[in-house]
């Protein structure tokens, strides 16, 4: 090959593969798309508290993942809030096994599994065996929707993925501090690869029951390298039945 | 014959039969292939054998069927071996089976209560057979399986080997492999929880499963499937069943949270202990006509 051929060869190999923040070229998909498939984690303390808190027994301290470190809750909502941060042990829906609900599944402090197509992407996690199907470039369905998990489409955006997800209900959290939203909840998500082994994960929310305006979460996300990584299961309801075993006599 | 010379006989009938349904699937149906190379099954596809999650010996109750007007759909029978079509328990694990089947009569411990009434992932193969479609999705490298009920999932990849025998599954750990159009997986890993129906028809943790999943036309999978668990069964045992596309244009697999609060197995528990003391007792037994 030619000097100059393999100048313009490198060059196309460049446009087609542009480079991710760290110079590393991006893993891409036959559609061109930046391929998020693999195995990944939230690595941070944002299960027991999106906001910055101190070290207690049991629970690490952590700097927060919330933009600004403030929730704009109404004046109701944050003094729901504070009761359900005192009440926690009790009406963490995490505790009952409940689906996580978004964006809270990302933060669990377990795994979860992208499954990448053109049309539709899958979200495995472990916890409880939690599943979003992420439908692209379709609109939510209309009607009175309540799910655990929401509507998820998606779409995207240059090289992010971007998830809007609607039709949610109110019973799930955003950690175990109590933090919470109501069924008007609206959450746009957007996955940026920033190179093989990491993406910038970034959640909007919007909620004008609970929130004065919207806030953002923003945290990395990082690939599981281990060895013959796949996916386990966690299952919930059944840790549940065994700490609760004879639950049928106590009502 | 000594068991394990039983075993070994049954095992090359099992092989030599489904070599033959390998075969017919190759020559009766080719479907495309992906740029990867595997044969294209992705779709939404429903199993002919729901009654098979309430017994794969004798299908649904049809006392149930009356009261539900179920009376003229299909309940087919799954077991195709042995010929007599009951699952060939040891004769200990055929005394805790029947013991199970009067327990389910009159429960008074969860463990007396179909996992699957308990919100507890159905295991394989029964998630194939529990009423609720599955999506087929394929990447490189792995076919992943959308389960409708109990939002559950499978990703099978083609490479790779099962983890170390101390990590236990609901679902098992599932490698597969294609001989030319069939799907061949392989799954281990199981934990000793999950039942095969709701008859109690329950395994040990060293159960063993081989699926074959074979396109036999554009819009139907031939599925078969052996179980092998030298702790609880006499030999491996095999059933089979169809698989149909789901015609339904644009199906979307929407959310079955499934654990949502209900008090069902508190109040199936609560009945059954209230009746037990009563003095009730009884069996969950039906068989099949000509049986």
């Amino acid at each position: 090959m030619s000097k100059a051929r393999a100048s313009i060869v490198a060059a196309a190999l460049v446009a087609i593969a542009p480079l991710g923040a760290d110079g590393q070229s991006l893993p891409r998909a036959a559609d061109g798309k930046p391929d998020l498939s693999g195995i990944w984690q939230a690595v941070n303390s944002a299960a027991w508290n999106i906001l910055p808190h101190p070290a207690e027994a049991g629970v690490p301290g952590g700097l927060g993942v919330v933009e600004g470190n403030e929730i704009p809750y109404t004046p109701a909502a944050a003094a729901k809030q504070r009761a359900n941060y005192a009440n926690r042990a009790k009406l963490d829906p995490e505790t009952q096994c409940y689906l996580p609900g978004v964006p809270r599944a990302t933060y669990m402090g377990l795994p979860f599994q992208i499954v990448q197509t053109p049309t539709q992407i899958l979200m495995l996690y472990e916890f409880d065996h939690t599943v979003r199907n992420l439908f692209m470039n379709s609109p939510h369905p209309t009607g009175s929707i309540q799910w655990w998990m929401g509507d998820s489409r998606a779409r995207w955006d240059g090289d992010t993925l971007v998830v809007d997800v609607v039709h949610f209900n109110d019973q799930t959290w955003f950690d175990r501090a109590g933090n919470h939203h109501s069924d008007a909840l609206h959450v746009i998500e957007r996955y940026t690869l920033l190179a093989r082994d990491h993406i910038n994960y970034e959640a909007t929310i919007e909620d004008p029951k609970v929130f004065t305006r919207q806030w953002k979460m923003t945290m990395p996300l990082y690939r599981r390298l281990d060895r013959d990584m796949r996916l386990l299961d966690y299952e919930c309801v059944r840790f549940n039945e065994a700490l609760h075993p004879e639950s049928a006599d106590a009502r | 014959m000594t068991r394990q010379l039983l075993r070994s006989v049954f095992t090359a009938a099992a092989v030599a039969s489904t070599v033959a349904v390998a075969a017919a699937g190759q020559t009766g149906w080719a479907p495309s292939r992906l740029p990867d190379g595997q044969p294209d099954i992705r779709g939404h596809w429903i199993s002919d054998a729901v009654g098979g999650a309430h017994s794969v010996e004798d299908g649904r109750d049809p006392d149930a069927d009356v009261i539900q007007g179920r009376v003229d759909e299909k309940n087919p029978i799954l077991i195709v071996e042995p010929a007599d079509g009951r699952i060939p328990y040891q004769p200990a694990m055929a005394a805790r089976r029947q013991q199970l089947l009067r327990d389910i009569f009159t429960p008074t411990q969860r463990e007396h209560i179909d996992p699957h009434i308990r919100a507890l992932l159905d295991g394989v193969p029964r998630n194939n057979y529990v009423p609720g479609e599955m999506q087929i999705l394929q990447v490189a490298g792995a076919v992943v399986i959308l389960y409708e009920s109990n939002h559950s999932y499978r990703v099978i990849p083609l490479d790779g080997s099962h983890p170390p025998a101390q990590v236990k599954l609901w679902m098992g750990d599932s490698r597969g492999r294609w001989e030319g159009n069939t799907l061949v997986v392989d799954v281990t890993n199981f934990n000793e929880d999950t039942w095969i129906d709701s008859h109690g028809t329950f395994h040990s943790d060293a159960l063993h499963v081989v699926e074959r999943w074979t396109p036999a036309g554009p819009d139907r999978i031939d599925y078969s499937v052996t179980l092998e668990d030298p702790t609880v069964f006499t030999r491996p045992w095999k059933m089979a069943f169809a698989i149909n596309r789901n015609r339904d244009k644009n199906y979307e697999i929407w959310e079955d949270s499934r654990h949502e609060g209900e008090r069902d197995v508190d109040n199936i528990l609560s009945a059954g202990r209230r009746e037990k003391a009563a003095g009730i007792t009884g069996i969950h037994e039906h068989r099949r006509e000509g049986r």
